[in-house]
């Protein structure tokens, strides 16, 4: 194992943290040792019984990830409703209150997901969006269909004429190209909303696609959007 | 799966010494977004500074042992002659 000082540290003081192992003595062990052999080896370290069991622990998590990781990698989160986007977008940014963020879940034709990507993170009241990275990331994955999201931090469930704008703005653009956006949910505290569900998602103007930046959260002449937590989603035809 | 998501959030929080209403909010979450992305994404939920801590330093070591297994490969010559 080739690591550098800054990387072996980092290591050492979070397993100093999630086990109760003292610093001194993984550092100690590191310099002429495998750090994995701690791991693996846990005695060759003498911890106490607390420690021990915490090793044990963190070992099993470890093998859980990986059965879980290979399972998420073959089997795909299906979004098929505007109930489970919600869902699913409540708890990638139910907690988010720092920052405004704007999300993309790119779909294959079985709205299973293909991935989810953080298209902008910008500031407690607004987030900057470019519909040109948008149209990259949704090529590169051939996509097609996706669903936009996007938190407030301030909690508030409002559809913005910004929002309306760059749900309208996306689906100009990929309209042509057969890419069919289903959704835009806006997610505040630990509620949602979903623009489908509202009858709010537009159908394409025929008119050219403007790939201009559009800043989100800026607006405050904005209309609510129905809250919502958890209820019947509207279905999404396969 | 079901079960191996409920086993693996009762493992983190004896990991990270959690109470059991944390412990059926995470089984929930890794239930709906994954694993993967719950544990990239340590910032995201709405838990107290030090759980998020705590899962941010777990991140860390798990990124710390995937890069290594992934840097040490297999050997190009198919190993020792």
């Amino acid at each position: 194992m080739a690591y550098d000082g800054e990387h072996t540290s980092t290591f050492i003081k979070g397993l100093a943290l999630l086990t109760g192992l003292s610093i001194r003595k993984a550092r100690q062990y590191a310099k002429d040792n495998s750090l994995f052999n701690i791991l693996e080896h846990p005695q060759t370290i003498t911890p106490n019984d607390k420690q021990l069991e915490k090793i044990g622990l963190l070992n099993e998590f470890i093998s859980s990830y990986n059965v879980l990781k290979m399972h998420e990698e073959q089997e795909r989160i299906k979004l098929d409703s505007s109930l489970k986007a919600g869902q699913y977008f409540l708890c990638l940014m139910g907690g988010m209150k720092d920052k405004e963020r704007f999300l993309v879940a790119f779909l294959d034709s079985g709205n299973n997901i293909i991935e989810t990507k953080t298209m902008s993170v910008g500031t407690i009241g607004q987030a900057v969006v470019y519909p040109r990275d948008i149209l990259k990331a949704a090529i590169a994955c051939d996509c097609k269909s996706m669903i936009l999201a996007h938190n407030h931090p301030g909690n508030s469930i409002i559809a913005s004429s910004e929002d309306k704008m760059l749900t309208q703005s996306i689906v100009d653009i990929f309209h042509p190209l057969e890419i069919k956006v289903m959704d835009h949910v806006i997610v505040g505290g630990n509620q949602y909303c979903s623009m489908a569900e509202k009858g709010y998602m537009p159908d394409s103007t025929r008119a050219a696609a403007s790939y201009e930046a559009i800043t989100l959260g800026k607006d405050t002449a904005a209309e609510e959007c129905v809250v919502r937590q958890i209820d019947d989603g509207e279905e999404w035809e396969v | 799966m079901k079960n191996e998501y409920q086993k693996a959030a009762a493992i983190l929080c004896d990991l990270l010494e959690l109470d059991d209403a944390t412990k059926i909010k995470i089984s929930e979450q890794i239930q709906t977004i994954g694993i993967v992305h719950f544990l990239e994404n340590p910032g995201a939920f709405d838990f107290d500074p030090e759980v998020r801590e705590k899962l941010q330093t777990l991140y860390l070591i798990m990124r710390y042992i995937q890069t290594d297994k992934i840097t040490d490969g297999f050997p190009e010559d198919g190993g020792e002659a």
